[in-house]
């Protein structure tokens, strides 16, 4: 920040360096001198409207707001001068006459930026006598608790509505002592990102719910971690009760940590309220093996023991290891190599996906290694292909937010659904799953001054103005969202976006699933690829086919098969003809339960330690926030021992942090370039010729194990419907607001519809999903009847 | 009652003043007509409103020249000129006949300052309550602009400057030049953090000069009759005329515009004096802001800038509240504050909890139910609202309060003694 300082000024006799334009709050915070402020945050607009870092400034006659007054060379400022002193203890007075003093009561007590100010800018007594004031609360929802008779105005929350998260939830209403943060009319706040006005409210006046009245700032240790749900990974701070007994440990809340790299001062609210899934009554505490039927605990050892006789004579062919992206990279990197005794070779982790016949052709990892997420801000146009950042990796959405409006950037889409963004949209073109990869192709074809067969006029002249966009910036960007990852031609969709990217001079970027895909890539937890990217001899079977199988053994690594993977029903039902299921896993699922031998119990992320890559290659490492509970054990230390159990020469380490060590020196030491990799030519894409097909779109808090469990955040979905255009509904005589029942290859479910006119003919659309819907392929061909119909 | 005058109000002397046909008997048009035709620089228009010594005539009291000057030169960027009409100092009724009474002088007047500072356009922002004088305006602006007077082309000249009447919402703190800026946006009406000014960052963050409706309408008499005309009017450097809006416990009240310079007295005189042959307590001499002056300080003034200020208050809207022996001064001070609570944007903390603080306190005081020291903290509470907002409000809640209780402390301490006011003696229960 100070690169080339050109101007000096004085605080307080002390002689501070500043750039030019900048604030005289920021020098002075630059230079760790305190000036007391409410309304001023670094991240949000200038409004000076709190006063209270009034300063006193020569040559002014008033004391002068330190956030408005930008600094001029040779300017002299004094804090502690009587005239700032005065002015300090006027507005501090003026703050306090109708702020409630009953801080005992306050859940911000003790961490409250009013009761820290005033103990250090007070006056200590007051001539007040009157009657406070009192202001009804607003609901905002489940996870945004609100004490309305305590906000001081400081409008900190309005401006990160307006400017931050793009969605001006909160204004203020009425005038003078009458005014009032309020959401105009009555709802919640329904911002990815708005569980963040709680670190930024200065008062207790907006708190967070869950955490409400679990404990107090002083009792709290604090432990640096990284998110666990998405593949930005956001840093945080997980704030841990810590009792004599680790059983009686827990964490109370999770906040942000300032990273400006990765992101910045926010969280996504799942990374704030995941934590409530710690607790989850489903918690497995104890290793299990089902005995003719029934599940019983056993001792670790025994278990361990277990599972290597099952797996004992087991044909290499018919193991199938299957892991999450939510494991670490060390647990991977042990995975493998545990597995690799038994000559494994049907590796996976690519649990939403379905079409993988590009594999060859991709690099190390999908993760874009040249662009930063910082970088993302520069993008003067920016094309999202078939996803929804804000859900999916909400601070990577925030990155392309604040591009539109710090450098005015132009975000086209092309989407199987409408989704709702948070910056001014360009060129936007919403197309039906069959013909979302053709409606891609032709658009390829654009770009290469060729004409684009069987494209409506509508999609070839958004295709053409956005490829015209791209090519003529200077900066642009592909993004590819989840949804196109999913999609049954998501090969050719990757082909066509490669060398698209290409033929604009564009970057591309692959949005990730969960927060280790990188990981899982560079460890080969994939058919193709053993780890750092060297050739298998034999390529093993990816996912679906293992999902195919009959009497196969499985090992399930933190997946809950009908939740997490594309189709959960064929999944489950390769479950329940399988030879023999070995999970590990966090929790208990019902699926687990009736399908699985034995369930060996894993330490959940805070308890974990590891590395996680995330969506621009950066390795993040975390350690464990408190110590494994129960009779669960952090994945790395049971793979070990899975691993010394069948050779004694396998080194165990008891420090992480020389295993991290060993596969970052792999990694820099094995891993082939993979810049040349030939993509093969994509071809031109017909459309697919289904009747009708169903995008199933996973709500961001349905994503994982963890935050499937967190109450509030799930509190926040609504009841699933079946969203269809009313011209698709009247082929099948389907009448608005009717339960429907829907059929896909192996599931029938049934639901609500409703009619929106912004999904495309020939799809329907099942937004947030509650349980029972996730096992339907996240996108693929349905039949749809009405329930009256079947009935008469 | 209205009379007419010699600068905004020459047309009142004329029956339907308010007609283009009346402006245009009198020459009106001729001075734009004039600069526009004979290419004017716009730097002489400037320095000869410098020499006329115009000043703001909303209450700031700002060189209007000055203020002119401190747009930037350069074209390349749009440049606005907005007409503060919103009119809401309490005792302040001078613009509202300008607008209804005298359209076309402020049309004029408007293009002589947009012209000067190279605005293309122009916001006429009125006060909501005015219907008639918005009604008067958006007549006289369709009637120039058939004339071309107004809009593109105008006299033929390939110059462009449109004008836009904008009717406010009913808030007083609008009038408060960037309130109105955020208003005119669309936005509520804040008062921005200052620098940067209006000049550097306006409408849009576009250069803008904001002036008084009063002080626009003056420029074409100023340059018609010359700047030294204006500026020695009554007397020497006495600086041409002003509107007095005399208000109050007179016999009978009203608006005149009348040389600055004036004695205090000869004002008096020509509203027939105190009513019911009362005698003078006190002046508030500018609108409600500005600090009162006691009788025997304003028996002996004269009515112009400096004067007014040596006595420590100010010449403001030219409002003047007289109030004669027969007034509590604690209900006059509850009533202003009333307002000033009722009107507090609510923005920033000093005026936000400060305004109604006073106010509560001065309504204890009116119920019995206060002390001295009570009083005695009223001073303290003004104090630090004063000097610490965004805005000019904080003063303007500030100065009615010390003044009063700088004049009129014993009155105030009488009540918080007794428990009744020491004028009215003992309410009747």
């Amino acid at each position: 920040m100070t690169d080339n300082p050109t101007i000096q000024i004085e605080i307080n006799g002390q002689s501070v360096q500043c750039q030019p334009g900048e604030s005289v709050i920021a020098a002075a915070d630059r230079h760790g001198i305190s000036i007391p402020r409410f309304c001023y945050h670094p991240k949000l607009s200038v409004v000076a409207s709190c006063r209270m870092c009034l300063v006193d400034v020569e040559q002014s006659n008033k004391p002068l707001p330190a956030c408005k007054t930008i600094v001029s060379d040779g300017m002299v400022v004094r804090t502690k001068s009587e005239l700032a002193i005065e002015a300090q203890r006027a507005i501090m007075e003026f703050l306090l006459i109708n702020h409630p003093l009953d801080c005992p009561i306050c859940d911000q007590g003790g961490e409250c930026e009013l009761q820290d100010v005033s103990m250090g800018y007070g006056f200590g007594e007051t001539d007040y006598q009157q009657a406070k004031r009192t202001v009804a609360d607003e609901n905002l929802g489940p996870l945004i608790a609100t004490d309305m008779t305590r906000c001081i105005h400081c409008s900190r929350c309005v401006r990160f509505g307006d400017e931050v998260a793009g969605m001006p939830e909160l204004g203020m209403t009425g005038r003078g002592e009458n005014t009032r943060i309020s959401t105009y009319l009555k709802h919640s706040m329904e911002s990815e990102l708005s569980g963040n006005v709680i670190d930024l409210c200065p008062v207790g006046a907006l708190t967070s719910k869950p955490h409400r009245y679990h404990g107090r700032s002083w009792e709290y240790t604090q432990h640096h971690s990284i998110s666990p749900h998405d593949c930005v990974g956001s840093h945080l701070y997980y704030h841990i009760v810590d009792k004599k007994s680790s059983e009686k440990n827990r964490v109370t809340r999770v906040v942000p940590r300032a990273n400006e790299t990765i992101n910045q001062n926010w969280i996504s609210n799942r990374d704030r309220f995941s934590y409530q899934g710690l607790e989850h009554h489903q918690r497995l505490k104890q290793p299990m093996m089902k005995k003719s039927g029934k599940w019983e605990e056993v001792t670790w050892q025994n278990a361990l023991y277990a599972v290597q006789a099952k797996l004992e004579h087991v044909s290499p062919d018919n193991l199938y290891g299957i892991i999450n992206p939510t494991a670490t990279l060390e647990e991977m990197y042990l995975f493998r190599q545990w597995l690799d005794h038994y000559q494994c070779v049907n590796f996976d982790h690519r649990l939403k996906e379905c079409d993988f016949s590009d594999q060859a052709e991709m690099p190390l990892y999908p993760g874009s290694l040249d662009l930063s997420l910082e970088a993302v801000e520069t993008m003067e146009s920016i094309l999202m292909i078939g996803g929804n950042t804000r859900a999916e990796a909400p601070l990577f959405n925030h990155r392309i937010r604040q591009a539109t409006q710090q450098h005015q950037s132009r975000v086209h889409e092309l989407n199987m659904l409408d989704f709702e963004s948070n910056y001014p949209q360009g060129h936007r073109c919403i197309v039906s799953p069959q013909q979302f990869a053709h409606t891609l192709s032709g658009w390829l074809m654009l770009a290469s001054d060729e004409v684009a067969p069987n494209l409506p006029d509508s999609s070839s002249k958004s295709g053409q103005a956005i490829i015209d966009d791209l090519t003529a910036s200077n900066q642009s960007l592909i993004v590819l969202g989840l949804s196109a990852q999913s999609h049954p031609q998501s090969s050719q969709i990757r082909r066509i976006a490669k060398r698209l990217a290409k033929k604009t001079g564009s970057k591309l970027i692959l949005i990730t699933d969960g927060p280790n895909t990188a990981g899982a890539w560079i460890t080969g937890m994939l058919p193709h690829r053993k780890p750092f990217g060297q050739t298998p001899e034999t390529v093993g079977q990816h996912i679906t086919h293992a999902w195919q199988q009959r009497s196969a053994n499985y090992i399930l690594y933190q997946v809950e098969p009908d939740l997490d993977c594309f189709d959960g029903h064929l999944a489950r039902s390769a479950l329940e003809h399988a030879n023999c299921v070995i999970a590990f896993h966090s929790y208990r699922s019902p699926s687990l339960e009736q399908h699985a031998d034995i369930i060996l119990p894993l330490s959940s992320h805070v308890e974990n330690a590891g590395t996680f890559i995330n969506i621009c290659g950066q390795w993040q490492s975390f350690s464990q926030a408190m110590p494994h509970r129960y009779n669960s054990r952090p994945g790395w230390v049971v793979l070990q021992k899975l691993c010394h159990l069948l050779s004694n020469n396998h080194p165990i380490v008891s420090d992480i942090t020389t295993l991290s060590q060993t596969i970052n020196n792999q990694f820099n030491t094995m891993s082939p370039s993979f810049t040349r990799i030939p993509t093969k030519e994509p071809e031109s894409v017909k459309p697919l010729n289904h009747k009708l097909m169903n995008h199933n779109y996973w709500s961001p808090f349905k994503s994982d194990a963890l935050v499937r469990r967190a109450s509030a955040l799930q509190q926040t979905l609504n009841q699933s419907k079946l969203l269809i255009h009313p011209d698709t509904a009247k082929q099948y005589a389907i009448r608005n607001k009717q339960v429907v029942t829907i059929k896909s290859q192996y599931k029938t479910i049934q639901l609500p519809c409703e009619f929106n006119l912004s999904i495309p003919i020939g799809c329907s659309a099942i937004h947030q999903g509650c349980d029972s819907v996730l096992p339907l392929p996240a996108i693929g061909h349905i039949t749809l009847s009405s329930v009256e119909g079947d009935q008469t | 009652m209205i009379e007419p005058g010699p600068v905004c109000y020459r047309t009142l002397a004329y029956p339907n003043s308010h007609h283009l046909s009346t402006y245009q008997a009198i020459g009106g048009y001729e001075v734009i007509k004039d600069i526009i035709t004979n290419q004017t620089p716009a730097d002489t228009i400037i320095e000869a409103i410098k020499a006329s010594g115009l000043v703001g005539r909303g209450g700031a009291a700002f060189p209007s020249g000055l203020k002119m000057s401190f747009m930037p030169k350069s074209a390349d960027t749009i440049k606005y000129l907005v007409c503060n009409s919103d009119e809401g100092e309490p005792g302040t009724s001078k613009d509202r006949f300008i607008l209804s009474e005298n359209p076309h002088q402020l049309i004029e007047g408007l293009l002589i300052a947009a012209y000067a500072i190279g605005a293309s356009v122009v916001y006429n922002y009125l006060r909501g309550e005015f219907d008639v004088p918005y009604q008067r305006m958006e007549k006289a602006l369709e009637e120039a602009r058939e004339q071309g007077y107004v809009g593109q082309n105008i006299f033929n000249s390939g110059l462009t400057i449109d004008i836009y009447n904008v009717s406010g919402a009913g808030s007083y703190i609008v009038g408060e030049e960037t309130a109105m800026l955020e208003s005119l946006e669309g936005k509520r009406a804040y008062p921005r953090a200052k620098p940067p000014f209006p000049a550097m960052s306006g409408l849009y963050g576009c250069p803008t000069t904001i002036n008084n409706t009063e002080t626009l309408a003056s420029l074409p008499v100023i340059i018609q009759q010359g700047p030294s005309w204006y500026k020695n009017y009554h007397s020497e450097n006495s600086g041409g005329t002003k509107i007095f809006c005399v208000s109050g416990h007179v016999m009978r009240p009203k608006i005149m515009e009348l040389p600055l310079g004036i004695p205090f007295t000869e004002l008096l005189d020509k509203v027939g004096g105190i009513r019911d042959g009362n005698r003078l307590k006190a002046v508030i001499p500018g609108g409600s802001s500005m600090k009162i002056l006691p009788a025997e300080v304003m028996l002996n003034i004269h009515m112009d800038y400096a004067s007014l200020k040596a006595a420590g208050s100010a010449i403001g809207t030219g409002a003047v509240i007289v109030l004669d022996e027969t007034c509590c001064m604690v209900e006059i001070l509850t009533c202003l504050m009333n307002f000033y609570k009722h009107e507090s944007c609510g923005q920033c903390t000093p005026c936000r909890e400060g305004t109604p603080w006073i106010y509560r306190t001065l309504i204890e005081l009116l119920n019995g139910k206060s002390s001295v020291a009570a009083v005695e903290s009223l001073c303290r509470i003004a104090g630090n609202i004063e000097g610490k907002t965004i805005c000019a409000f904080g003063e303007a809640v500030a100065w009615p309060v010390t003044s009063f209780l700088q004049h009129f402390s014993d009155e105030f301490i009488y009540f918080a003694e007794h428990g009744h006011s020491m004028v009215k003696g003992r309410k009747k229960s």
